[in-house]
């Protein structure tokens, strides 16, 4: 059972990157990969915990135009292995996660970086075959490039498979407990990274009252956040209806432009 | 106020610039200097698209800036400039524009053209405006997300 | 153009999806920093340009110009990718630097609205959402999420078949309504990440405020009865400034964070 699950963890490794690059269906996000993750160890409720955590991390975290990120797809998926063969305590689970999630998904961006640079030959192979007319060889030669992707991913959870918990068990019977608690309580602080970062990208300065909006409700109220993107989907819906009335649909007609918004023309 | 910094991007305005760019550089306007893509409706739809909450857009040719920056149309706020390629830059300055800073993002790979690092690609006219541009006292570095070290030209381009 | 496919070659809405899938699929998994997604889009279309270009040569060619750097938003490559293969349909290989043109110049503007959208402001409602419901055991967010990928995933299939029969003139109908939409989603986010702060942001002061016969516990006492979740609040923003100062790298900020929660726990600070 325990050799059926390490398998299955590593595959899904290698899968993530590919369907996140690709198909975008499991995606690498720590919420989904968590999930599966926790179906193949049989806890979801722990995995989910500490996929929460990481989602929340990665929030704002974009790997657009080719750059690099942090994988936390990574991090999730070799925590959660390591702690849910460690432990069966939640708190603890989250501690063990984030120790070795955390350093494991920072080294995913420089695996990133070397897959981007080995397909570079991958690239040139295949066109060279284009060029010598070898049409079959070409397509069989692109496969390179995800087998490449897979394995910066698929290899250190093998090596976190093998090594992770043994080491992680050594090590819980020397580090005192407010190391451990130390880790929990950063594991509740960081989803701030993800906030933070995320606020870098948004109209903050614009749309303040949103968020405070978001805030108070939350914090003096406690509703949930469904409710609360329910509310927020409500303020959306009455934007978009409001400005979608106010200007005629044609595109570029110069619509209720100031000196310092819209669009000026070349005339 | 006016130019805060003039970023050479072969792919104009996308997402890096928007989600990145737009924000470090506090920009109010971004702006894209390009004759071909001011006269193409359809890209400069697609660009009006992701302009992000809050901030202007222009999409025009090398005169018009030239006109508009001489009428001070832009004076009271922080423009980002993407241009395709270093000559415009040159145009602009030629004109009176002031740009205080250049950074080079994205240029294509291509037809006689070396690749310098990643994501940057240069032909020997390209090489000339960039050296000509430090030469006017800009200062040209390469910097292809905000998050990267920044990298002055000679790295690279001796 | 109608559903009947011109006589001339025989491209049947199967090779055209089986193009959007291929081409899905490698999207980014021949990533590299010289031609980024060329591979891909080689990769993805070779069958269906192979019907079109019965000669080796004009193959080779029209190939040899698709192995030209591409990079886009994926899932507006299917739009620009079925018109392009409706041009090289049309006006076989003399239509290759139109197709380049055409490539080049929209995958930054394609990339500009499709990354905001597809990579930041979904990611960030449903990972909030998602994030939110896991921190409590309860993977219903996630699924959620899954199910939406499985639509969106028909959805693109779907894209590449409209970019082929009308080329890009979906973006043009569109207009400025999907900048609004952008602009709508990013309010919906905003109130969303608003509420995460004090949500999903815990900090728990264990000191107590000792004077004479009374002791005073900090985080019920004093700090709850100023503001609920201040801390959160204030740690939030220091770390948004952080960010916005660029002094600092995001790894850096992440184990500044790990060690200043290991030092409060040390000190007796904060507690779980």
């Amino acid at each position: 059972m325990e050799i059926i699950q390490a398998i299955l963890i590593v595959a899904l490794a290698f899968w993530m990157v590919l369907d996140q690059q690709g198909f975008v269906i499991t995606t690498w996000f720590p919420s989904i990969i968590g999930m599966i993750a926790g179906l193949i160890m049989g806890d979801v409720p722990t995995a989910m915990v500490i996929a929460g955590t990481f989602q929340l991390m990665a929030l704002g975290v974009a790997n657009i135009g080719g750059s690099s990120v942090p994988n936390y797809g990574l991090a999730t998926l070799v925590g959660i292995y390591v702690a849910l063969r460690t432990t069966s305590d939640i708190e603890h689970a989250k501690a063990i996660a984030l120790a070795v999630g955390v350093p494991v998904g920072m080294l995913g961006i420089q695996l990133d970086v070397l897959g981007k640079i080995l397909n570079s030959y991958v690239s040139h192979a295949a066109q060279k075959a284009l060029n010598e007319g070898k049409f079959a060889k070409m397509n069989r030669i692109f496969w390179i490039g995800p087998l490449i992707f897979g394995l910066t991913t698929a290899i250190p959870t093998l090596l976190c498979v093998i090594f992770g918990d043994k080491i992680v068990r050594l090590l819980l019977d020397v580090v005192p407990k407010w190391f451990t608690d130390g880790l929990s309580i950063a594991g509740s602080m960081l989803p701030v990274v993800g906030i933070a970062l995320l606020l870098q990208y948004m109209p903050v300065k614009k749309y303040l009252t949103m968020l405070l909006i978001g805030f108070v409700i939350s914090a003096y109220l406690g509703l949930p956040i469904l409710g609360i993107a329910i509310l927020g989907f409500a303020f959306a819906y009455y934007f978009f209806t409001q400005k979608m009335s106010g200007t005629p649909a044609a595109a570029g007609a110069g619509t209720g432009n100031t000196s310092v918004e819209g669009d000026e023309f070349d005339e | 106020m006016g130019i805060v910094l003039a970023r050479i991007d072969q792919r104009l305005i996308h997402g890096i610039v928007v989600t990145q760019w737009a924000g470090h550089t506090r920009a109010k306007r971004l702006m894209v200097v390009d004759d071909v893509a001011s006269k193409d409706e359809v890209q400069k739809t697609a660009m009006r698209m992701s302009k992000p909450a809050g901030t202007g857009m222009s999409i025009i040719d090398t005169d018009t800036a030239i006109t508009n920056f001489r009428a001070g149309k832009y004076d009271d706020h922080n423009v980002l400039l993407v241009v395709r390629e270093p000559e415009t830059l040159l145009k602009l300055t030629a004109g009176g524009v002031h740009i205080p800073k250049v950074n080079v993002g994205i240029i294509f790979d291509g037809e006689g053209k070396t690749t310098v690092k990643k994501m940057v690609s240069v032909n020997e006219k390209e090489v000339a405006d960039l050296k000509a541009l430090k030469e006017k006292g800009i200062p040209v570095t390469f910097h292809f997300v905000p998050g990267d070290a920044e990298e002055p030209l000679e790295t690279y381009i001796k | 153009m109608s559903n009947t496919e011109p006589a001339t070659n025989q491209v049947t809405k199967r090779d055209i999806r089986s193009a959007a899938i291929r081409y899905m699929f490698m999207a980014c998994n021949t990533f590299n920093y010289e031609n980024q997604q060329a591979p891909a889009v080689v990769f993805g279309l070779n069958k269906v340009l192979r019907k079109i270009h019965k000669n080796d040569e004009d193959y080779k060619a029209s190939l040899n110009n698709h192995f030209n750097y591409f990079n886009t938003t994926t899932w507006m490559a299917n739009l620009l990718l079925g018109a392009s293969v409706a041009m090289e349909q049309k006006d076989g290989i003399k239509s290759k630097e139109a197709v380049q043109a055409f490539k080049t110049g929209m995958m930054g503007p394609l990339a500009g609205v499709g990354d905001t959208l597809v990579w930041v402001l979904y990611p960030t409602i449903m990972g909030s959402i998602a994030g939110y419901m896991g921190l409590q055991g309860n993977p219903t967010g996630a699924i959620i999420w899954l199910l939406l990928n499985i639509v969106f995933f028909f959805f693109r299939i779907k894209l590449f078949d409209v970019g082929h029969t009308s080329g890009l003139k979906l973006i043009t109908a569109l207009g400025d309504r999907l900048n609004v939409f952008t602009e709508a989603a990013s309010i919906m986010g905003l109130t969303v990440v608003g509420a995460l702060i004090p949500a999903v942001v815990k900090m728990n002061v264990q000191l107590k405020y000792q004077a004479g016969e009374v002791t005073l516990p900090i985080q019920t006492e004093i700090l709850d009865k100023i503001m609920p979740a201040l801390l959160p609040a204030a740690l939030t923003i220091v770390v948004y400034k952080l960010i916005g100062s660029k002094k600092l790298s995001l790894t850096s900020i992440i184990f500044l964070i790990i060690g200043l929660a290991l030092v409060c726990s040390y000190f007796g600070i904060l507690g779980v």
